[in-house]
């Protein structure tokens, strides 16, 4: 259980007071220390419950069995005023189950000291509940309130691009494992096919690599197909954050909207036409006099169109009002100012509705209405002004603080919507991005490493008659690309560095130039990590360029690759020398040693020297050479080629 | 004797290609390039027929290559290498000037065919791909009724050649629906790309849908 802020708590501890007193001095002229006593009573029995609901209640209830007892009956709406105010708060701070039951605890306690009849019992019941409803709506609407600010709040917390970060991280492991399942297999049967065909050249085998390659392709061009069809098709509109009224409106179906518009004309008619009515024909004793023509279709109906039309057209509502209750007073017709339940309802119902419009006009129009009725009221009797006055000023009041709860709570879910998109897109926007990404890397990755193998497949088919050896170095350079594919996408699937084209765009600057040692570091780290002790020596005179950075990669990687294949643990230099005019780059290893977690050293006879095929083919091409050399354990991989702006001859038949 | 150039930035690719083609008597291999400069370059001083170019290349692409053996003045046919058919860039080389398409993972005899196609100027592939790709990549305004200003200058009999060039058939099959003899129509499809100033039939079929003249099924 809550309590009310001090603030509020004062207001409505002075309310009760004013209310008591205003209307005790009326009602009990000679006896003005009693009415004192009793509003200070009130008055504190108000602020209790605003701050322990229970004892509140129960004080409350004490002072009107004292009411009760001292001769104050139904006649005079004392009681109403802390009653009422009791059961807002209740209703506001208690959960709903124990609050309805202060509603026939304090009809009782007034009631039976008082002696009411049945008929004001049952109707003081239902009146009562009005109070202990709006109670529970306004503790309804507090905690959507706060609910609203906290998930605001929360969400402006998160940090989007976290969040996208970690959705493209995910979408690439799937898209990743997607493909390397798609296509990994494929390759891998292709190499270990070329290999075995090496010696035969058998037709059966050649043939089988370039289906292996076409089943290969089409499964990669599914997969892009996919990737560009979630790409574009992923342009989700992002939530528009509702305006004021639209969420609240946009929900409610017309059959509520008439019941919310209608109820007072409910009550109006009820106590007007439909009670008295009633209780004449059940010969009951003291009826209210049934009301007569000119009152019903002069004041009454005119009255309920306007409750009625109240939330469309609150000015002209109020006003019509007005002009109703002031040619119905002129004419004699009604008795504004006796106890006129309807002209309570009519107010509370205007009131309402104005405070909630909120606006200046709905305020003046408002102004206007109140002291025309409080002017009629004052005219007939002065008894009746106090609680006029109350019953408006507070309908105003309690709808002010009910609407701008309820701009609150928009504001923020309003916040929090637009935050969450916020976060959504960056999502989307990074994960697109990193789709792209995908699928650029699985194309140059994977599918021109099939599309060679497959071209040298036909190179092998055409020439296994006329120039087995060529043939044969079709089928090694098959394997080759096979393996370094593999491995590519492998390091597309982990966290491995990926090819030296990307590395070398990774690692350019902003002026173009590429940071050698930056683009270096991923792929010595890998040999590190696979048990290599790398030891590196970059001797860069000159700036390369991002072409000759992306060679000079390829080199490294085959080299180390070599070396961790060859001579696991080993020790292993890398020294590259960059001038003006040539690139020179040196991998040399020693003996195996020891690595944690490996039995054996692996070397095949299959794998030895047969990466560097490729490579020598584009080093040559560059004007430049490949050589390897061997003297006992140690080995070396070294190329040496022009940089790129050196001029290159075209190369004629 | 047909002479080509083979561009790709993949040595082992351009490898394996020369060896397929020099396996040929009527092709030889005149000159590799490993961008599309070169590429241009050689086609020009090498007087080549044909380029088998690849689509993505570093520095200078396939497409810039194909744009600038077009509007060079250089004589050789552009064949796209590339390994899917819907490839994004593929519509843009046709519209720069290709004259057709290859995928990387056909077989020895479709290569050797495709290029002696692409060198009598024949369509190179079927009709449905041509035309997916067209639709896939073009942005047509509606069929207008009526002959659009950049085929203006045909006759009747030409624009019926057209739109039989623009679904795909063969001079054999227009010949047949035009009833007209299959020289005929070939002399129509020659007058049609000299009118028009455009190298081959893939070129009118783009034109076909990039004019409105025909609308998308």
């Amino acid at each position: 259980m809550q309590s009310l802020p001090i603030r509020a708590s004062w207001w409505l501890t002075a309310a009760s007071y004013v209310w008591v007193w205003g209307v005790l001095s009326v009602a009990w002229p000679p006896r003005p220390w009693h009415c004192l006593a009793l509003a200070l009573l009130f008055g504190l029995a108000a602020w209790v419950t605003t701050q322990r609901p229970l004892p509140g209640v129960l004080l409350t209830a004490g002072g009107l069995i004292l009411l009760g007892l001292l001769g104050i009956g139904p006649e005079t709406p004392v009681p109403l005023g802390p009653v009422f105010i009791t059961l807002v708060v209740v209703g506001y701070l208690c959960s709903p189950r124990w609050s309805v039951w202060a509603i026939p605890f304090l009809l009782v306690t007034t009631a039976v000291p008082a002696q009411w009849e049945i008929y004001s019992v049952v109707f003081g019941g239902l009146l009562l509940i009005l109070p202990w409803w709006f109670g529970v709506q306004l503790r309804l609407r507090d905690g959507r309130r706060r609910q609203a600010v906290a998930n605001a709040e929360r969400l402006s917390r998160v940090d989007p691009s976290v969040r996208a970060q970690r959705a493209a991280a995910t979408e690439r492991e799937e898209v990743a494992a997607a493909a390397f399942g798609a296509i990994g297999r494929s390759l891998e049967e292709m190499t270990e096919t070329a290999t075995v065909s090496r010696e035969t050249l058998r037709l059966e085998g050649i043939t089988r690599i370039h289906d292996l390659g076409e089943g290969a392709t089409r499964r990669l061009r599914e997969l892009l197909v996919l990737l560009r069809e979630r790409d574009t098709g992923d342009e989700d509109e992002s939530p528009t954050p509702g305006t004021d009224r639209s969420p609240e409106e946009a929900g409610v179906p017309s059959w509520r909207r008439v019941l919310r518009d209608g109820w007072p004309v409910a009550l109006l008619l009820l106590d007007v036409v439909t009670v008295p009515w009633a209780v004449s024909a059940l010969g009951m004793a003291d009826p209210p006099d049934l009301p007569t023509m000119p009152f019903l279709l002069v004041v009454i109906l005119p009255l309920a169109v306007t409750v009625f039309l109240r939330s469309r057209f609150t000015v002209g509502a109020l006003l019509a009002a007005a002009v109703i209750l002031l040619v119905g007073t002129l004419a004699g017709i009604a008795d504004v100012g006796r106890e006129g339940f309807w002209l309570y309802v009519v107010g509370v119902a205007l009131s309402w509705s104005a405070g909630r419009a909120g606006t200046r006009s709905t305020l003046l129009a408002w102004l206007v209405f109140s002291v025309t009725t409080w002017s009629l009221v004052w005219l007939d009797t002065q008894y009746y002004l106090w609680i006029q006055i109350s019953v408006h000023v507070l309908s105003y009041g309690a709808a002010a603080v009910w609407a701008g709860h309820h701009a609150v709570e928009i504001e923020h879910r309003t916040r929090a919507l637009s935050r969450q998109a916020e976060i959504e897109a960056a999502e989307q926007a990074a994960v697109a991005r990193e789709r792209l990404r995908l699928a650029r890397d699985l194309h140059d990755a994977a599918s021109h490493a099939v599309g060679t193998m497959m071209m040298q497949a036909n190179a092998a088919r055409v020439l296994r008659d006329r120039d087995p050896g060529a043939a044969r170095a079709a089928l090694d350079a098959i394997a080759d690309i096979g393996r370094e594919s593999a491995a590519e996408l492998q390091g597309i699937r982990s966290a491995a560095p990926p090819a030296p084209r990307m590395l070398a765009e990774a690692a350019t600057g902003a002026d173009g130039r590429v940071d050698l040692a930056e683009a270096v570091a991923p792929l010595v780290a890998t040999a590190r990590r696979g048990g290599a002790q790398v030891s590196t020596m970059l001797d860069v005179r000159t700036d390369p360029s991002p072409q000759d950075v992306a060679l000079l990669l390829r080199v490294v990687r085959e080299g180390l690759a070599n070396a961790m294949r060859h001579a696991p643990g080993s020790e292993v230099t890398l020294e590259v020398v960059v001038d003006a005019t040539r690139v020179t780059v040196a991998v040399g290893n020693g003996p195996a040693g020891r690595v944690p977690g490996q039995d054996v050293p692996v070397t095949t006879s299959v794998g030895l020297g047969l990466g560097l095929r490729g490579l020598r083919e584009l080093i040559t091409e560059r004007g430049g050479e490949l050589a390897t050399s061997s003297d006992g354990d140690h080995h070396e991989l070294r190329a040496d080629y022009p940089t790129s702006s050196t001029a290159r001859p075209v190369v004629l038949p | 004797m047909i002479r080509i150039v083979l561009a790709d930035d993949q040595a082992l690719l351009r490898a394996g290609l020369r060896s397929v083609l020099s396996a040929e008597e009527d092709l030889t291999v005149v000159g590799e390039a490993s961008d599309g400069a070169e590429a241009a370059r050689m086609a020009q001083v090498l007087d080549a027929d044909i380029v088998l170019m690849d689509i993505q290349m570093p520095s200078v692409d396939g497409i810039e290559g194909v744009r600038r053996i077009a509007s060079g003045g250089v004589r050789a046919k552009a064949l796209m290498l590339t390994m899917f058919d819907l490839d994004e860039y593929l519509y843009s080389a046709l519209r720069a000037g290709a004259s057709g398409f290859l995928l990387k993972s056909a077989q020895p005899e479709e290569i050797v065919r495709a290029v002696r196609d692409v060198h009598e100027g024949e369509l190179l592939f079927s009709p449905t791909v041509t035309r997916r790709l067209v639709e896939a990549y073009v942005r047509t305004p509606p069929p207008s009724d009526g002959v659009p200003p950049a085929l203006e200058s045909l006759t009747e009999r030409e624009l019926d050649v057209v739109s039989g060039i623009a679904r795909g058939l063969s001079n054999a099959e227009i010949g047949a629906e035009l009833f007209l003899g299959e020289t005929t129509v070939k002399a129509h499809v020659s007058h049609i790309l000299g009118k028009l100033a455009l190298r081959d039939r893939v070129q009118v079929v783009v034109l076909a849908y990039e004019s409105g003249f025909v609308g998308r099924q």
